[in-house]
């Protein structure tokens, strides 16, 4: 829900465990308990996108929670989030852009212990567009309300037997039909690549091609589409600076375009679904004018990076919580 | 009921060989997950053991949410 500081304050005093969005100094107001937070001025809200520097988007752990546990996470033990999971439940994870530790989770969160077999999902922090390069994106653990611009912030449910987190994504982007991308090296910034095989300068391939840079590169993990978007081509060093990073082993395209986000959006999106938790990607917010638009049942923060297991980006991000 | 993991479609799923879209998001990345590292590891037999391994554990712990994957998948 999207509310004013005052409200969440009164659910946090009352017990409410939460996980909270808001500008930093809003979050550093709240009072002490158990949340997390992580930093960011834009939302999709019931009645639509929304920037604001003063409002808290708040989503309560699941209800069906047994137990909840708070914890901080360094770059250096990030690796066992989902081995300090429970056996059956949810945890959710903040990171801060552009920090050591969203860089370690983004290269290696694939292979540590237990990925795929505890649910995992969560945000990357961020700020305002405008305080880019003068605010630093922060997570905050609200038991002690304390900010973190190198640490991540998690809460692990664990949840009754009967009961099973379905995590999904809403990614309107799909593989083209162009030539298949492989990269030898893996990373956030690549130089090299292989087109249907051939080796090329990465940038020069975009260049030439013209390539609408505001579509990712998408790479179909057996059904699970997973995009990397471009965050841009500096042509002077031969370099394509990206929001996630590639994998060697892994094909990519370029995405198809996508002709209206909210047709596209309203079509994917699954039904009968009460989703516990959602958040979608800044780009999409921006690329797609999601300000002011309604993505039905699906609100949440909007974010620098989506975490589903791993870190995907230009993604709605969801999960539910079903009886078996 | 998941199959045991000596049913030879595990071993297809990890090396490549069979391919399925999944419908539950995780699973398709856990099955990505395998097939990426067969394919920059090589297909030795502790490599593909751990990637059968991996992927049944998956499916039987989520077996009661993917039905209709393993329908697809086993038959």
């Amino acid at each position: 829900m999207f509310s004013h500081p005052s409200d969440i304050a009164q659910r946090i005093r009352s017990g409410a465990r939460l996980l909270l969005a808001a500008e930093e100094e809003v979050l550093l107001s709240l009072p002490q308990g158990d949340w997390i937070g992580g930093t960011i001025p834009y939302f999709m809200t019931e009645t639509g996108g929304v920037v604001s520097r003063e409002m808290v988007f708040a989503t309560p752990v699941p209800e069906q929670s047994t137990s909840v546990e708070i914890r901080t996470y360094g770059p250096t033990d990030i690796a066992s989030i989902c081995k300090d999971a429970p056996e059956n439940g949810v945890t959710f994870l903040i990171l801060p852009a552009s920090s050591q530790i969203h860089l370690e989770f983004a290269q290696k969160a694939p292979d540590f212990q237990d990925m795929y077999l505890k649910p995992l999902l969560g945000w990357i922090s961020g700020v305002h567009l405008d305080d880019l390069g003068r605010k630093l994106p922060k997570v905050v653990d609200g038991r002690t309300l304390s900010a973190h611009t190198s640490a991540g912030v998690a809460i692990h449910c664990a949840l009754p037997a009967n009961q099973v987190a379905r995590m999904g994504i809403v990614n309107l982007f799909s593989p083209g039909e162009g030539e298949v991308l492989t990269f030898p090296d893996g990373g956030f910034q690549v130089d090299r690549c292989l087109v249907d095989g051939v080796e090329r300068v990465f940038s020069d391939y975009l260049l030439e091609r013209k390539v609408d840079t505001r579509l990712p590169l998408v790479a179909d993990c057996s059904g699970a589409m997973v995009n990397v978007s471009f965050q841009g081509i500096d042509s002077s060093r031969g370099l394509v600076n990206l929001y996630a990073p590639v994998f060697p082993g892994t094909d990519y395209r370029l995405a198809k375009p996508v002709d209206d986000y909210m047709v596209e959006f309203a079509k994917m999106l699954p039904k009968d679904t009460h989703a516990a938790f959602s958040c979608n990607c800044i780009l999409n917010f921006l690329y797609s004018g999601l300000e002011g638009k309604i993505t039905d049942g699906m609100t949440g923060p909007v974010t620098f990076g989506e975490i589903a297991c791993q870190l995907l980006n230009q993604t709605m991000v969801y999960v539910s919580i079903e009886t078996v | 009921m998941v199959p045991g993991k000596s049913h030879p479609r595990y071993r297809e799923l990890v090396m490549g060989t069979f391919s399925h879209s999944f419908r539950l998001m995780p699973a398709g990345m856990c099955v990505s997950r395998n097939l990426r590292a067969i394919k920059l590891e090589g297909g030795r037999p502790e490599i593909v053991e751990n990637a059968i391994e991996d992927v049944h554990a998956f499916f039987s712990k989520y077996e009661p949410i993917m039905s209709d994957d393993l329908k697809a998948i086993f038959g």
